[in-house]
């Protein structure tokens, strides 16, 4: 008779004994994240399907804005935009990074003050970053021009933010202001766990300062460099403050990155759908590499 | 020897040199912050202000919306971080104490969700938060932070906890505790700097978050700093002395955090990625 009801009470023991009990401490958390991350992703997903008429009213249209995002120049723009601009930040955060991490390691005087002071923009948060920059480069009172006229580098003051390969230019230099100390103190950091006898033994073969950075450091530094390059690729491709703040797309939207398209799309055309839409393909883009990097940094943690 | 240290004169200088360039930023905006509106329009620009005043500040304070732009941010910002603290103490423990089936898939999940794109959140957000009738309020924007801050802590607690040793829990658990007292009375009081420094960096995280706030505050009521900041951005004749003075002021936490908490801010920076 109370066969069924021994057996509910085993199960009821097994689960919640031993080491799963671990699913007890964990269930808050991943129901609060299935509410406001995965559901709303879902509900964004579902809405691509529709065009958003008013309020309560919407019409199913198949895959209509996936075909309107994907046959649209502005779409392709904003794609391209993005690229170009994560490309390139996280081409210059490496060359750079690289370069300031290694000054930092010949442990002159005061390198850990300079450590200290060079990380400080990483601090001050994109928005900050991006009212400071467009301050600076204002075309007529900007300090930016004054000191490129003065050093000869430019012969008239330029509008740094109103024209459109200048503007590229301006939110690439304000975004890597605020990001290239992040790249630094990880490449640093992993500079510190070579050995120097592989330095010395190099030194003893005769390489060369070259060689001793291309056979040496950069092996050594493998797997910090491609995590460090992950995630910086996958933080500009995702960026979004600074540029909003800076030029918030324009000029002719030069500057309108993925992230600013979707948001105006929701924002000022009210076009609910096609932003999902165009949210769902981001998305898409941004996991292939989100995947890549979770595995990296699992494989040393989960194995210990 | 003497090549050597020539070397290292060199590459001083040379840090010198670049340490003014990346602070001449900061430098300005301290400097334009004390300034009159009048020379902020100064050509060319004076580096020291002439006439040093810290009016912006006060009008900065008195006549925008500042004081309350501070006030929501603050609320948004504790609420959310406490509302992570509280999920995410049990579950980090569950993951760093538990193998469980699905345990390395939910972390991954949980360390994916840090690397999402938030702009593709404000669409369906958007859409539910109207339909919730929240748009505007302080709950909305608690909710929308939790998002990224409960990952973050998550991940970074995670940490703290799998650096105790497991002996510890067994040893209270065979002098008698439960686990979940054993949890209580000794684990979390020795995570306690840990759960600290990750609460400080969640606030932070929450103080300096734009995006959210931008698309669900939409009255000048529940603007944050950040969204008060960009919407000066819009004014016809920006006053810049008083701009500069905001955005300073909103920086303070984070730089002061910086200051007290550097080895702590480089190893949590740097930690996942170097030990691989």
């Amino acid at each position: 008779m109370n066969v069924k009801y021994d057996k509910f009470k085993n199960i009821k023991r097994n689960i919640f004994k031993g080491k799963n009990i671990g699913y007890l401490f964990v269930l808050p958390t991943i129901v609060f994240l299935l509410i406001i991350m995965i559901f709303p992703l879902g509900y964004a997903a579902y809405i691509s399907f529709f065009e958003v008429l008013t309020h309560m009213e919407k019409r199913f249209v198949g895959f209509a804005n996936y075909l309107n995002a994907l046959t649209s120049i502005s779409f392709w723009n904003s794609l391209y935009v993005t690229l170009f601009f994560t490309v390139i930040s996280v081409i210059i955060h490496m060359i750079i990074g690289f370069y300031l991490a290694s000054m930092l390691s010949t442990k002159v005087k005061g390198s850990n003050i300079f450590r200290f002071l060079l990380l400080i923009p990483w601090m001050v948060s994109q928005v900050v970053t991006g009212v400071i920059w467009r301050w600076i480069l204002n075309a007529q009172y900007g300090v930016g021009n004054d000191i490129l006229v003065n050093l000869g580098v430019i012969d008239k003051y330029l509008p740094w933010l109103a024209e459109t390969t200048l503007a590229k230019i301006s939110i690439i230099t304000a975004y890597s202001w605020q990001c290239l100390p992040f790249v630094m103190i990880m490449l640093y950091a992993g500079m510190q766990t070579i050995p120097v006898q592989q330095y010395e033994a190099a030194k003893i073969d005769g390489a060369s300062k070259f060689q001793r950075m291309i056979y040496v450091t950069i092996p050594n530094l493998k797997h910090v460099i491609l995590v460090t390059s992950l995630m910086d690729f996958i933080w500009a491709f995702r960026c979004f403050d600074l540029p909003q703040i800076m030029t918030n797309g324009g000029p002719y939207r030069s500057t309108e990155l993925l992230s600013i398209y979707i948001y105006k799309n929701t924002f000022e055309y009210f076009k609910f759908g096609y932003a999902s839409a165009v949210s769902i393909l981001m998305l898409l883009m941004v996991l292939t590499f989100s995947i890549l990097y979770t595995n990296k940094m699992l494989s040393g943690d989960l194995n210990e | 020897m003497n090549k050597n240290n020539f070397k290292k004169i060199i590459i001083f200088f040379l840090l010198v040199i670049i340490t003014l360039i990346v602070l001449f930023p900061v430098f300005w905006m301290i400097s334009t912050s004390l300034k009159t509106r009048p020379e902020t329009f100064d050509t060319p620009p004076s580096w020291i202000p002439k006439k040093i005043t810290i009016k912006a500040y006060f009008d900065m304070w008195l006549m925008k919306d500042f004081s309350r732009y501070f006030l929501n941010t603050l609320i948004v910002s504790i609420t959310a971080t406490i509302l992570s603290l509280i999920l995410s103490i049990p579950a980090s423990y569950g993951f760093a104490r538990f193998r469980f089936k699905g345990s390395r898939a939910l972390i991954s999940l949980i360390l994916l969700t840090q690397m999402l794109p938030l702009v593709i959140l404000i669409t369906p957000y958007f859409i539910l938060m109207r339909y919730l009738g929240l748009l505007n309020t302080h709950i909305a924007l608690i909710l929308a932070y939790t998002s990224f801050s409960l990952p973050f802590s998550t991940w970074m607690l995670k940490g703290f906890f799998s650096s105790i040793p497991k002996e510890i829990d067994e040893a209270a658990m065979v002098d008698g505790c439960s686990r979940l007292q054993a949890v209580i009375k000794v684990v979390i009081p020795l995570a306690v700097p840990g759960i600290g420094a990750t609460a400080l960096f969640a606030f932070l995280l929450a103080w300096n978050h734009y995006i959210f706030a931008l698309s669900l505050a939409l009255g000048n009521d529940m603007y944050t700093i950040s969204v008060g900041l960009g919407s000066m951005m819009g004014e016809f004749r920006i006053a810049w002395n008083q701009l500069m003075a905001a955005a300073l002021i909103s920086t303070i936490p984070s730089i002061v955090l910086y200051m007290f908490l550097e080895q702590y801010f480089v190893q949590g920076l740097t930690g996942g990625a170097i030990k691989g």
